[in-house]
């Protein structure tokens, strides 16, 4: 078992390890490449049956603050395929302004459909035949919710 | 050697508010799943002081009720409320949280909306079936399907 990874160089190290440990036990391909999966490793499987794996190398050391870690993040995952709620989370002075105390239905980076109540969205998405969408209600006004989780930089 | 490993991470969704600061908030996407199978996507806030999972009250036709406050009545407390409110119990509503499959008791309560949350995760049942761990320096929930 890898006990952390702050005393292993490189995930190359870490995939080195994993699959060294296949000689000294009975490790199946699917338990290896889970381990992979647990610690993160992206891999690969080529036609022929190789193994690549993806392994991330230091840019640069202390490159932002910690506290601007999520902030970076978050513009780093909208280049990326979102989800409903990320979507909403990225459209939200839109929908405020277009939606203002509207329950809406969000599907494929759309809204597909909004009302001023639940039963009359659900006709409209049964009327569409839209299956699993995401809805959520857009607030007329901010509204302020204190919870313990909110982080707070100024 | 006694490990607890996590399968995924849910970074916390950073939010800007009027004030120019950034917010962050637990969220976790669940599907209410309504009795004739189809699926309602819902974001939910990962709770650890609610301990039955709450929706919005206006939520209800999606439980298939006819009126928000049928259910078993009770009062709660809420974080910074200075009153008790009302808020009303229904059993055997099925959530897809990560995946699984969750049938669980549900509240209906009146709670202010916020665009990106219809209720509060609670801990009964949801959190039996999955194992948490919270780094907060990074704003990650981590869950493991294999408490």
């Amino acid at each position: 078992m890898i006990e952390s990874f702050e005393s292993i160089s490189s995930v190359t190290d870490v995939a080195k390890i994993i699959l060294e440990s296949t000689s000294i036990s009975s490790s199946t391909p699917e338990s290896i490449l889970k381990q992979f999966d647990t610690y993160g490793i992206e891999w690969h499987l080529t036609e022929k049956g190789d193994l690549f794996i993806k392994s991330w190398c230091i840019a640069a050391e202390n490159f932002v603050p910690p506290e601007y870690v999520m902030e970076l993040r978050n513009i780093s995952e909208s280049h990326s395929e979102a989800n409903s709620l990320d979507w909403v989370s990225k459209h939200l002075s839109e929908l405020t302004e277009n939606y203002p105390g509207k329950w809406i239905a969000v599907k494929n980076g759309l809204v597909v459909a909004d009302s001023d109540n639940v039963i009359s969205l659900m006709k409209q998405l049964h009327d569409q035949s839209i299956e699993s969408p995401f809805i959520t209600k857009i607030p007329i006004q901010p509204v302020v919710w204190e919870t313990t989780y909110v982080y707070k930089r100024v | 050697m006694f490990t607890k490993e996590f399968e995924s991470a849910i970074r916390f969704k950073a939010i800007s508010n009027l004030a120019g600061s950034i917010d962050a908030y637990p969220l976790v996407p669940v599907n209410l799943i309504q009795a004739d199978g189809k699926k309602i996507g819902l974001s939910l806030l990962f709770d650890t002081g609610a301990s039955i999972t709450s929706l919005r009250y206006d939520l209800y036709p999606l439980l298939g009720l006819s009126s928000w406050d049928v259910g078993i009545l009770s009062h709660t407390q809420t974080a910074g409320g200075v009153n008790p409110i009302e808020v009303y119990r229904y059993e055997g509503i099925t959530l897809e949280v990560f995946g699984k499959s969750i049938i669980c008791p549900v509240n209906l309560i009146k709670m202010p909306p916020h665009p990106l949350f219809s209720g509060l995760l609670g801990r009964e049942t949801i959190f039996e079936n999955f194992g948490f761990g919270f780094w907060e320096r990074t704003r990650e929930l981590f869950v493991t399907l294999n408490p």
